[in-house]
């Protein structure tokens, strides 16, 4: 496996021996170039080449930080990241392919309630909590590709895949070993109407599977922990844990629709349908709970560009709507011995979150690759409302977040041209509306009046959040072409509700383009 | 080239397939509601055969609801139920055709409620009051790894005076709670209860009387745990304790308590290489019973009372016991979801009770529910251990007032 990530990884970087890049490989450039890809922030690979790419390649290491009580219950209470990551795009042919890849290790520091799963946020209700704060050591790997066709008359097709694996072992009992993967395979068409009408159709295939290996290494003290269903809801059991293989499928799809004239404008629709199951044991299976969640997304992007300006008006919505399904099951104790038999299933709780963004952002472009500031202006409202249906219990909160930022390019001279990218945000996030309420049994149970009870403070939290990114940037070798550059950013968010104090974020990376 | 896309075709479509279905299968769920059953109860005793009055309890424990209701006159509809696993419990006094009292008990364990409006039909009968009931059980130990003060009280809980001599102590099987049940030979019936080792009181027949408000105590070892050399953090000195459970380790002095007699281990009569007689630290199902008069019980030279676990390929022998021998059962378990694992016929013990953790120095005891004129208690025994018993208690020896039998070793 290592092999293969060295191989794309070369693949990826090695684009520059061939690189025909545009006239500057500045961050900033590097920034300009993704936000106008419409087309592959739509998620549908047949329409890179309207994007109008170029080659590109860029590699870089960093190292990140984070600190702070104010979290979510499963989070480390504090914790870094070492990351490596390279990109790249190039022509084979007529063919347009890019590629990206990223290492990434984290030791998260005193998480709690989870101990199960490697990402307790990835909306799987069903997993293993303990009482014990401990350390997880994990490791994720992703690897993607897209590649775009000719246009063979008014068509054009593209292919885009992805593959992530993670693996993680928390350190303390009750410990577990985890390992994650998924696949995703994106195959798309773009039509075009016209040269200036484009519609886009692409379908999306994903198959994920993590298993997780409970045990104590101190066998002698057994480990209270926590099977839980969702808001809190849990049966309590005592030992070492248990064996977790979670299996799942996704299927969907993707509408788009671009229109180039005086503005350029993309319209997108996608919908995916995921079914998650979770499987107790390898020698004696058992249902544990499967998930069906169903998420629409829907933007629509609008860009006018001038020689000087480039304005960028961005508008989103996003629902995921997840079933929670449990089985009644029963072991088969009689001389057949036919393990554990599914009796019944029922949808036992949702989970909903709806979500609608809205982003201005203007930029004062230097050059036609460049830009010299940038300011842009966000606001997010977001909705979450979680039910269990027997006996009720919800915790719902509603929130509106609101942004703005800014960016200076300062060119500092000299032969080497070094840069100097300084930004600025400020967001302000305001819970408009909340409760939890559990009525289920044992409402004493620390899933109940810790780990739900504080995550739904978090949800519900007023906050102040201030980020100040740093790029220092300067041309290497002779071709002028090649842009180191280190960066340093910081992340401050103060929390005005309860009794939370404040999370920062800090870290730095140094890289190259190329 | 139409090889390699058949290969790939044959690689696909069953991929495909699968996740179709797998995403088919969950959008295929119904979503939960209340559902309502019907319950019949049929008296099994000779000359009842009106169960209306009794109390039915629809306990679900792993998610920790209960319902309960009346018996009407014939079916009785019992609404409000989540789908799942239940204990259902069906239990009260009535009364024959000559104006005799019974006590009814009739239960149906980890039955399955998934379909609304199903019929459930439960049969009753009269309930052995038994004059000799475990009041106090202590198994879990004591941190770290200590469980060498493991101790049963059993306690005299009717009105005239019982020779102990030839009473039975058993453990059953499996040791330890698990939701992996033997398979025990079909022409068992349920007419059994299945032993790991069989310990008796000796005794030429009228040597040990237990007056009523009297207890006995049976330990693993009647020392002072208390001491040194063994776990100042044990919460018991069991130096005062009536049995012992002798395994003839030399590490260990024999004590003053009066050795159980043992009687069966694996199909023989030895005691084994075993260096001392541990029951689970997370809860055994333990039974106290009595061979009636006229009856032999010799489950080592009698093979139709031994037997293996059918559904293992272990060899190990088991005793068999015959209910209708059992005076008291309690079954103790990691906490209450284990109530799925149960191991003792729900007619004996139609719960579970349990401390929560291992080595955590706590037991349980039964409760109280009334007082005798000279202070002893009068426990409770509904044959239900979750509802008799109160949980994880610091453990003493002869609580609310018990008294010692005049004949403790120690005295």
């Amino acid at each position: 496996m290592k092999k293969l990530y060295i191989t794309m990884m070369l693949v990826a970087a090695g684009g520059a021996a061939v690189a025909q890049s545009q006239n500057t490989n500045t961050p900033a450039s590097y920034e300009l170039r993704q936000q106008r890809s419409l087309w592959e922030q739509s998620g549908n690979p047949a329409g890179l080449k309207l994007d109008r790419p170029y080659q590109f390649s860029t590699l870089k290491a960093g190292y990140e930080g984070y600190d702070g009580d104010f979290r979510r219950p499963q989070e480390g209470a504090s914790g870094n990241r070492q990351l490596v990551e390279t990109a790249g795009g190039v022509f084979l042919d007529s063919f347009y392919l890019s590629g990206k890849f990223s290492y990434r290790r984290e030791q998260v520091k005193d998480a709690k309630f989870n101990a199960s799963i490697i990402d307790p946020f990835r909306g799987m209700p069903y997993i293993i909590a303990d009482l014990n704060p401990s350390d997880w050591i994990q490791q994720h790997y992703n690897l993607q590709f897209q590649v775009a066709s000719p246009t063979y008359g008014r068509w054009s097709w593209g292919l885009g895949g992805s593959y992530n694996a993670s693996s993680g072992a928390k350190q303390r009992d009750i410990r577990t070993e985890n390992y994650y993967y998924a696949i995703t395979v994106t195959p798309g068409v773009v039509y075009s109407i016209s040269p200036k009408h484009h519609v886009g159709l692409n379908a999306t295939y994903k198959n994920t599977k993590e298993e997780a290996s409970m045990k104590n290494v101190n066998t002698y003290v057994d480990q209270v922990y926590y099977e839980l269903f969702g808001l809190g809801t849990a049966v309590s059991q005592l030992g070492s844990g248990r064996t977790n293989n979670y299996e799942g499928d996704s299927w969907g799809g993707g509408l788009q629709y671009q229109y180039k004239g005086n503005v350029t404008l993309l319209a997108n629709l996608n919908y995916l349908v995921e079914a998650e199951d979770l499987i107790i044991s390898f020698t004696t299976p058992r249902d544990g709970g499967s998930v069906l969640r169903k998420l629409w997304q829907a933007g629509i992007g609008l860009q006018k560009e001038s020689d000087k300006l480039l304005h960028t008006l961005q508008a989103q919505y996003y629902n995921r709507h997840i079933d929670g399904i449990q089985y009644v099951t029963q072991r088969d104790n009689s001389s057949a011995q036919q393990g554990w038999v599914t009796l019944a299933k029922y949808i036992r709780s949702t989970y909903k979150t709806q979500e609608l963004g809205l982003n201005y952002s203007i930029t004062g472009k230097k050059g036609h690759d460049d830009y010299s500031w940038k300011a842009d202006f966000a606001a997010l409202y977001s909705k979450l409302n979680d039910e269990y249906i027997l006996p009720h219990s919800w915790k719902n909160t509603e929130n509106v977040y609101f942004q703005v930022g800014g960016k200076k390019n300062f060119s500092l001279g000299g032969d080497r041209e070094s840069r100097l990218l300084v930004g600025l945000r400020a967001g302000y996030n305001r819970n408009l509306n909340g409760s939890y309420q559990y009525n289920g049994q044992h409402p004493e149970y620390p899933t109940v009046t810790e780990l739900e009870t504080n995550d739904y403070r978090y949800l519900a939290s007023d906050f102040v959040r201030f980020e100040l990114p740093l790029t220092y940037s300067l041309h290497i070798g002779k071709d002028n072409k090649r842009v180191l550059f280190v960066n340093a950013y910081g992340r401050y968010t103060k929390a005005n509700s309860f009794d939370f104090n404040n999370r920062y974020t800090y870290g730095g990376s140094v890289g190259v383009n190329f | 080239m139409n090889y390699l896309k058949l290969l790939i075709a044959a690689i696909l479509v069953p991929v495909l397939f699968a996740g179709c279905k797998k995403v088919l299968d969950a959008a295929d769920t119904e979503i939960i509601g209340t559902y309502t059953v019907k319950v019949k109860a049929t008296s099994t005793t000779p000359g009842i055969t009106d169960t209306e009055g009794l109390k039915v309890t629809f306990e679900n424990f792993a998610e920790g609801t209960k319902v309960e209701d009346t018996l009407g006159a014939d079916v009785t509809a019992v609404g409000g139920l989540i789908p799942g696993l239940y204990s259902i419990n069906v239990s009260g006094r009535v009364l024959d055709a000559n104006g005799d009292v019974y006590y009814l008990n009739g239960a149906k364990i980890n039955y399955p409620i998934t379909q609304n409006g199903a019929v459930i039909e439960i049969d009753v009968s009269g309930l052995k009051v038994s004059p000799l009931i475990f009041s106090e059980i202590y198994y879990s130990g004591t941190a770290t790894n200590y469980f060498r003060n493991q101790f049963y009280e059993v306690y005299n809980n009717s009105i005239d005076t019982i020779y102990l001599d030839g009473l039975y102590f058993a453990n059953l099987t499996p040791a330890t709670a698990t939701l992996t049940l033997p398979v025990w030979p079909a022409t068992d019936g349920n007419n059994y209860a299945y032993a790991e080792r069989i310990w008796k009181v000796p005794g030429t027949g009228r040597q040990y009387p237990l007056a009523p408000g009297e207890s006995f105590v049976m330990s693993q070892l009647a020392v002072n745990h208390k001491l040194p050399q063994y776990n100042p953090a044990s919460p018991i000195d069991c130096s005062t304790s009536e049995f012992e459970f002798n395994m003839n380790n030399p590490t260990f002095p024999d004590n003053p308590a009066i050795d159980m007699s043992h009687v069966f281990y694996n199909g023989s009569a030895s005691k084994g290489t075993l260096p001392q007689y541990l029951t689970s630290v997370f809860g055994g199902a333990y039974v106290i019973f009595r061979v009636p008069q006229g009856e032999a019980y010799d489950p080592v030279n009698n093979a139709e009372l031994k037997t293996r676990n059918l559904g293992s390929t272990s060899t190990s022998l088991f005793a068999k016991i015959p209910i209708r021998y059992i005076l008291d059962a309690v079954e103790c378990g990691q906490n209450q979801n284990m109530i799925a694992a149960k191991r003792v016929p729900a007619v004996l013990d139609a719960g579970m009770t349990y401390v929560g953790a291992t080595y955590n120095s706590l037991g349980v005891a039964r409760k109280v529910g009334a007082e005798n004129v000279d202070g002893t208690p009068i426990y409770t025994d509904t044959n239900n251990s979750t509802e008799d018993f109160e949980r994880g208690l610091v453990p003493v020896f002869r609580r609310h007032g018990s008294k010692m039998p005049s004949w403790n070793p120690t005295k």
